[in-house]
């Protein structure tokens, strides 16, 4: 993915940030989870976050997303975020439509709008947007489709995805990684928490959470 | 205009929501009349039952509108919802159902006990304020718990409590529904005082725990400022 004399894929690159996180210290009771973390991501670019099962990935996340306070330290989100967390957020007994709906409002999209945003995006995904099933009765995968078209919905500049593709089939998490290089190429920022590291090489930095702080980016090679 | 659009939303998947919920929409019609009706019709208790019985099924309607969306609403604040709105629309949602509640189940009171009854606009009045006041005990309940189990045990007691302990002791009248009970007693002759002790206190505890609800839910929706 990309060599080290250009841009990976002659793709819209710029050095204007889209998140910057400086300093993050949080703990739970005793345990330090993050020990003044930094992390900045540039519009544009797509980063992977790696690292061990609660070496702290999700709780820098949902700090950079602004859902979850630091004991220290900043962030500086510039721009619309969409966060998609790692369990859907959705309500269960909802069909896909009324989250559309409700998201849409919520984002202050009038409701044409939201439904035609909405229905492109679950239909990009995948998901099969005649289904009136409640979010309760789908399939982990199939919500999972929705949780991150709702992420989407707002047209975000910056999109933190907490392990989206769980519960997807092949072809859909082959889908998902394209989707990622199709974000960036429109200039968003993409943050994708993940534990697959035969994918890093579709991101362009990996950054790796570690003893509470966030490490060096890695380069990516190809 | 989109503040309001915000709030109706949320007020129409709040229903919609709730209204899916079958066992509970059921529960929240049958839970007062079970109180009421398992009291003998002579008995000035069954009141106490009857109103204790909105009180419950309310206050569970209430916190279970926000715990049921407990991983969704801090999403929805993301995605530029002010916390305001997204409790308004619940708060006018769930106060609804209490109302209507009210005006299936006072009728009841008022045929079935109205020999005991000195004064059946109170009673019709003491209901309509249990309701008024155990919607903001069970938001406030529900934003201030974590899950189910924990603000199940707090409605048992804070309801349970508030129909044991004798009316006229320091403990029941500060606990919240020691007011719509007063202006009970008052319509059912059963005290001398008037119903303006009980409908203030009423409105004071619903406005606090409406303040209490507010304040929890905002801390558990609020973005951090970047």
């Amino acid at each position: 993915m990309g060599g080290p004399d250009g841009p990976p894929y002659g793709r819209l690159m710029t050095n204007e940030p889209a998140l910057e996180a400086v300093g993050l210290v949080k703990s739970y009771g005793r345990h330090r989870v993050l020990d003044d973390a930094a992390f900045r991501v540039d519009r544009g670019e797509a980063v992977a976050i790696i690292g061990e099962n609660g070496a702290g990935k999700t709780t820098l996340l949902r700090i950079c997303a602004g859902l979850l306070s630091t004991d220290a330290g900043t962030v500086r989100r510039y721009g619309r975020v969409g966060y998609c967390p790692q369990e859907p957020g959705v309500v269960d007994l909802l069909t896909a439509e009324q989250h559309v709906r409700l998201f849409g409002a919520a984002a202050g999209l009038p409701r044409t709008e939201a439904r035609t945003t909405g229905f492109a995006l679950l239909d990009a995904l995948g998901f099969p947007t005649g289904d009136r099933a409640l979010a309760k009765d789908l399939s982990g995968g199939t919500r999972q489709k929705l949780n991150l078209a709702l992420a989407l919905l707002a047209d975000p500049t910056l999109l933190l995805l907490d392990e989206p593709y769980q519960g997807f089939d092949l072809g859909s998490y082959v889908d998902f990684w394209a989707h990622v290089d199709t974000w960036r190429d429109q200039g968003r920022a993409v943050v994708v928490v993940t534990h697959l590291l035969t994918e890093l090489d579709r991101v362009d930095r990996v950054v790796e959470v570690r003893d509470g702080v966030a490490g060096d980016p890695v380069a990516v090679t190809t | 205009m989109t503040a309001l659009r915000r709030t109706l939303v949320v007020a129409e998947m709040q229903g919609r929501d709730l209204l899916r919920r079958r066992a509970v929409m059921t529960l929240f019609v049958l839970l007062p009349a079970a109180f009421y009706y398992s009291v003998p019709a002579s008995e000035d208790y069954g009141l106490i039952a009857g109103s204790m019985g909105v009180s419950w099924a309310v206050a569970a309607a209430g916190m279970f509108g926000i715990l049921g969306w407990r991983r969704a609403d801090p999403r929805l604040a993301l995605a530029g919802a002010p916390a305001h709105q997204g409790f308004l629309g619940r708060l006018v949602l769930i106060l609804l159902l209490a109302l209507g509640l009210v005006a299936v189940f006072a009728p009841q009171i008022l045929w079935r006990s109205g020999a005991l009854l000195v004064d059946r606009p109170t009673a019709a009045l003491g209901l309509a304020l249990m309701a008024v006041v155990s919607v903001p005990l069970g938001l406030a309940i529900g934003a201030l718990v974590p899950r189910e189990l924990e603000g199940t045990l707090v409605l048992i007691g804070i309801v349970g409590v508030g129909s044991s302990v004798p009316m006229d002791t320091a403990v029941a009248q500060t606990l919240p529904l020691w007011g719509p009970l007063r202006v009970l007693q008052v319509a059912a002759g059963l005290t001398d005082g008037t119903t303006a002790g009980g409908v203030t206190h009423a409105l004071i505890s619903a406005l606090l725990l409406l303040g209490l609800a507010y304040w929890s839910w905002h801390r558990r929706v609020r973005i951090a400022r970047s």
